[in-house]
């Protein structure tokens, strides 16, 4: 059977049937999906260390369930929330003895906006990431491969398996969500 | 109000991943300005991964097979069990073993008490110690005894038959004192008057009494 290496649904469907070219099919999932959920974990954790450990546990569980996975949502919505759960679990048990070495802020603070230059890239960092948290999983997922990844909606309609049209309005309400969410944090930590 | 433009517009990713599908064009890849990652880091990693899950599914697989063939240890013994030529076989060796555990106790018990062959023998080794007269004075007395025993226990049982019955008979004939009274007591004058009179009453009967 020829392999459709740009079909998750495919993909998924050969590994539950056909147990001999699990690895393989496996290979492919990986290998489309892998670096762009090193990316959403590294964002959240700001370490490579911790964020290759999230990663194996993420692959872990995804290897391990696979075989379960109904393909109600779409298969990299779900490693994405599986991914999510495992970075905030990981951190959660990390809190207490975390010393580890941060990335630089992903984030470029652009001149011409008052407010935000009395904030470092850092703070501001950290406050879009707990806006993006407060998200539904659609929208969060959604800003995200919009707002850092660059995808053309066309891309991330590939990915989501949803049409244009809904990841725009999910994309629109995240971002007014992200707003306010900044506004009212950035001002109450200014008084 | 400045802090109602839309902040977003101001805040840029610092790096794109490049997420198009086709690797093998390597020239349609974006520069990376986010944290360097060694080369070649996600094929590395997916490698391990998948060589990690690898030994680890032959790990189970072995353990799976141990268990079938555990399975399969317990289902023969199962199947032993099974048959009936194991009871039967079992049921025979264990009567076997109680009855030659039986005969062993009593070839033992019969080598604690003395034959008579023996008994024989011996007084033929040792007859020199005996004397014809001293056996039979011995023989004698050790039948009387043994008869005396016996008479005495038929006297003594015969006795306590023959008082027994006695006893029984004296009770039997008896008639308690204090309800004769009473019985009289009960009659009036003219009840005895005309008992006497009925014909009923023979004179020799009373001149008996």
């Amino acid at each position: 059977m020829e392999i459709e290496k740009n079909d998750d649904f495919a993909l998924v469907n050969l590994f539950q049937q056909d147990n001999s070219r699990a690895d393989y099919v496996f290979s492919t999932l990986m290998k489309r999906h892998n670096e762009i959920l090193y990316w959403h974990i590294r964002r959240i954790t700001r370490n490579h260390e911790e964020t290759n450990d999230i990663l194996q546990n993420v692959w872990m569980k995804v290897w391990r369930n696979l075989n379960e996975f109904k393909q109600e949502s779409s298969f990299y919505t779900w490693i994405y929330r599986i991914s999510r759960n495992e970075t905030i679990n990981f951190l959660e048990k990390e809190k207490k003895f975390r010393s580890v070495e941060m990335d630089e802020a992903y984030i470029e603070i652009l001149a011409g906006h008052e407010t935000l230059q009395n904030f470092s890239a850092d703070e501001i960092s950290e406050k879009l990431q707990a806006a993006i948290e407060t998200l539904p999983e659609k929208q969060a997922l959604v800003f995200q491969l919009k707002f850092f990844e660059d995808l053309k909606y066309s891309e991330i309609s590939a990915k989501l398996n949803t049409s244009e049209g809904a990841l725009k309005a999910n994309y629109h309400h995240a971002v007014k969500k992200i707003q306010d969410f900044l506004y009212l944090q950035l001002n109450l930590f200014q008084s | 109000m400045e802090a109602k433009k839309n902040i977003l517009d101001y805040i840029r990713a610092k790096g794109k991943v490049d997420l198009r599908q086709d690797y093998d064009k390597p020239e349609i890849k974006k520069t990376y300005s986010k944290p360097e990652l060694k080369q070649n880091y996600f094929e590395d990693f997916a490698a391990d991964f998948l060589m990690k899950i690898k030994s680890e599914s032959d790990e189970n697989n072995s353990q799976i097979i141990d268990k079938q063939t555990n399975k399969q240890t317990n289902k023969q013994t199962k199947i032993i069990f099974l048959k009936p030529v194991f009871w039967i076989s079992s049921i025979a060796a264990s009567i076997i073993v109680i009855f030659g555990i039986n005969y062993f106790l009593n070839d033992n018990t019969k080598l604690s008490e003395i034959s008579e062959s023996e008994i024989l023998a011996y007084v033929e080794e040792n007859s020199d110690d005996f004397t014809a007269e001293e056996i039979q004075s011995q023989i004698e007395e050790s039948v009387k005894k043994k008869n005396f025993k016996e008479i005495d226990t038929t006297k003594s049982q015969l006795n306590n038959k023959k008082e027994g019955l006695n006893e029984k008979s004296i009770q039997e004939n008896q008639i308690p004192q204090a309800s004769f009274n009473e019985l009289l007591d009960s009659f009036s004058e003219e009840d005895l008057y005309l008992y006497l009179n009925s014909d009923e009453v023979d004179l020799e009967d009373l001149e008996i009494l």
